[in-house]
């Protein structure tokens, strides 16, 4: 290889371009190739070869020759796919032409998305020049958004370059001629025209924004839109922003609250058309019971009557008087069982008056021991009290009777023969009374304790007397009528005490 | 072509959405998708061999969250007041919402759309409800956007209506 010339070895220490992978080939000033060197054949598709024309192996030199300039440097040329390098080309006049590679590939590579980018954005630049539209506001397309100057009371000129998305909605605005008529093309724009009609016109600062509002292109793929206005420089301007890729919040805030107002709604007629049920069958049964009362006091009566007839009773052989007492037994049941199925139904449906009297407890479980009395009988069961003489409660002395006698009833009913029942009564402090109703019966176990006044409950007593299963849901409904609370204790095996809590409230006494 | 706004109003859930679905694109869908703002389709029908083209502005149901902008109602050559039959509190604010639409677009044609018949059974506006409307003169047409029923009746009742 010859020697590299100084002069042309001092002009190579001055490049900047990277040494590294450096190579050249020598012609004459005919473009032939007289010598090279360094990996030259990476830059060419064919091996290199002496006396051959260079043009053959690189076409960038096509028209070159004869060089008439000293010095030419050529910058990151695509010698071949994905090979980039820099070309000094140093021309000694009359003798050699010096052609010098410098590989760039791996700096290329490093802004070839930058570059890209840059292209692009030159692109649509050439193409906003080209249709002399500048956008004043800046390239707002790149956010979507379709910028419009508003020229005449009906017209809008584009501004810039129109995002994608507007020619996919209204491929009409490609033929139709500027200034553009968008009323025509966007009706929501009618009804925003008038709304930002004062903006524009007193040129105001500032930007005006519409609601939201969607359109359907001929696919039926909707856009999400929003339209504002803005002032610029004396000249109003309209802008048209699709929002399909931004999360709406509101929307799904106004979604799930309507959601789940229908889900109320729906609750309040389910709740309404129950109550009206409930109210239909409490009505029934009042009505039922009330009517059956007359039929079935009157066969009891006659019952009683025959009952009591010695004479007839005496012409009776045992099979027929035992039928006879079955009849009058089980009569009283069911006109007991009517008559609580009349209150009960009542009570629910508030078809009573509390009229509140004042009167001692004492006088009350007198009353309530005297209904008792043949049924504490039957059982020789003892009936205790510990009230104080002049303890006063003030109740509607019916309905508050009526509670006590199925508290009672209901102690009878579960307590052994010879076993007690009794009420106490005791004032724990100025405004709370107590009365316990209580027995030395089975008691009861803690599940049948937790349902006792949420459901309908009834077992055999200890004799075998059967119940309605209403009597502790009348009681529970007078006592709340009254303002009072009733609770339970029971050990099983050894009785229950049912404790009514009166709380006494001035304004409920009677003067 | 001549153009027509119509525009749809009615509390929030009633179908408004549903109907101009229905008519447009005879579609149903059994979810409820709440609209926010405005809707607007067009559907081109033929009223006594003349193209009209409606504009169909679906406005958002009004509620406590959302009220309905007269500005909307501006324009419109007709509208239509939808109400839910299965709900009785729709029907008090479609007639505030008639009120309010005759005052800002003036004395156009509107039809009274009481939707959802295909659940009658369920129905709260009752038949009372329905002779008290049409006793006063307005005209009412019993829909169901579901089962496709008297749909694209009132459309086009109403477009004639538009078009006198």
């Amino acid at each position: 290889m010859n020697t590299i010339p100084k002069k042309i070895l001092n002009r190579l220490l001055k490049t900047k371009s990277p040494l590294s992978d450096f190579c050249f080939i020598k012609t004459n000033q005919k473009g032939i190739i007289k010598d090279y060197f360094g990996p030259i054949n990476k830059y060419s598709n064919d091996t290199i070869k002496k006396d051959e024309p260079a043009t053959e192996f690189f076409s960038f030199l096509n028209g070159l020759y004869p060089f008439k300039e000293k010095e030419l440097m050529l910058s990151n040329l695509q010698i071949r796919k994905k090979k980039y390098t820099n070309v000094l080309i140093l021309n000694e006049e009359n003798k050699e032409v010096w052609i010098l590679f410098f590989d760039v590939t791996r700096s290329v590579k490093k802004y070839e998305k930058i570059i890209s980018r840059r292209n692009k954005y030159l692109l649509k630049e050439e193409k906003s020049l080209a249709s002399e539209n500048d956008n004043p506001l800046g390239h707002l397309e790149l956010f979507e958004i379709a910028t419009f100057r508003k020229t005449s009371p009906e017209g809008y000129k584009p501004k810039g370059i129109l995002p994608e998305w507007i020619y996919q909605l209204k491929p009409e605005l490609q033929k139709m001629p500027a200034p553009y008529k968008l009323n025509e093309v966007f009706p929501f724009l009618d009804v925003f025209e008038m709304e930002v009609a004062d903006f524009w016109k007193k040129n105001e600062s500032g930007i005006y924004k519409s609601g939201q509002w969607i359109e359907s292109d001929k696919n039926g793929k909707e856009y999400l839109m929003k339209a504002f206005a803005t002032n610029h420089k004396g000249k109003s301007y309209l802008l048209l922003r699709m929002l399909n890729n931004e999360l709406s919040g509101g929307q799904e805030v106004y979604q799930k609250a309507r959601e789940q107002q229908l889900a109320y709604e729906k609750l309040a007629k389910a709740e309404n058309r129950l109550k009206e049920l409930l109210e239909y069958k409490e009505k029934f049964v009042s009505i039922i019971s009330h009517d059956l009362r007359s039929p079935i006091a009157s066969v009891y009566g006659v019952a009683q009557m025959l009952t009591n007839d010695d004479e007839l009773k005496s012409k009776l052989d045992d099979f027929s008087l035992e039928m006879l007492y079955g009849i009058k037994s089980e009569m009283a049941r069911l006109l007991d069982y009517n008559d609580k199925l009349y209150h009960w139904s009542n009570l629910e449906l508030g078809n009573f008056n509390i009229n509140l009297e004042k009167v001692t407890v004492k006088k009350l479980a007198e009353t309530v021991a005297r209904t008792a009395e043949h049924a504490l009988k039957n059982k020789n069961i003892s009936f205790q009290t510990n009230i104080p003489d002049t303890l006063t409660i003030t109740v509607d002395i019916t309905l508050f009777l009526q509670a006590l006698n199925n508290l009672i009833a209901n102690a009878i009913k579960f307590t052994p023969e010879g076993g007690i029942v009794g009420i106490n009564a005791q004032r724990d402090n100025v405004d709370k009374i107590t009365i316990s109703v209580y027995d030395t019966g089975v008691g009861m176990p803690e599940d049948v304790k937790e349902k006792l006044f949420k459901q309908q409950t009834t077992s055999m007593g200890t004799k075998g007397e059967k119940g309605s299963g209403l009597g502790l849901g009348i009681v529970k409904k007078v006592i709340e009528n009254h303002g009072f609370d009733i609770s339970v204790e029971s050990i099983p095996g050894k009785g229950s005490q049912f404790i009514i809590s009166i709380f006494e409230k001035k304004d409920k006494v009677p003067n | 072509m001549i153009k027509k706004k119509i525009t749809m109003l009615g509390a929030f859930a009633v179908g408004k959405t549903s109907l101009v679905q229905r008519f447009v694109r005879s579609i149903f869908s059994e979810k409820y998708h709440t609209t926010i703002g405005v809707k607007i389709d067009q559907k081109i029908v033929q009223i006594d061999h003349q193209d009209v083209n409606l504009l169909l502005w679906d406005i958002h149901g009004e509620d406590e969250f959302q009220k309905v902008k007269p500005a909307y109602v501006m324009g419109s050559a007709g509208f239509f007041i939808v109400m839910d039959g299965t709900r009785k509190n729709t029907m008090n604010i479609g007639l505030d919402l008639l009120a309010m639409a005759q005052k800002v677009a003036g004395n156009v044609p509107f039809i009274i759309l009481i939707n959802k018949s295909d659940l009658k059974n369920d129905w709260e506006i009752t038949d009372s409800d329905i002779n008290n409307l049409t006793n006063k003169g307005y005209s009412v047409i019993l829909t169901s956007a579901k089962d496709n029923i008297e749909v694209e009746k009132a459309f086009l009742t109403l477009a004639k209506k538009l078009l006198n």
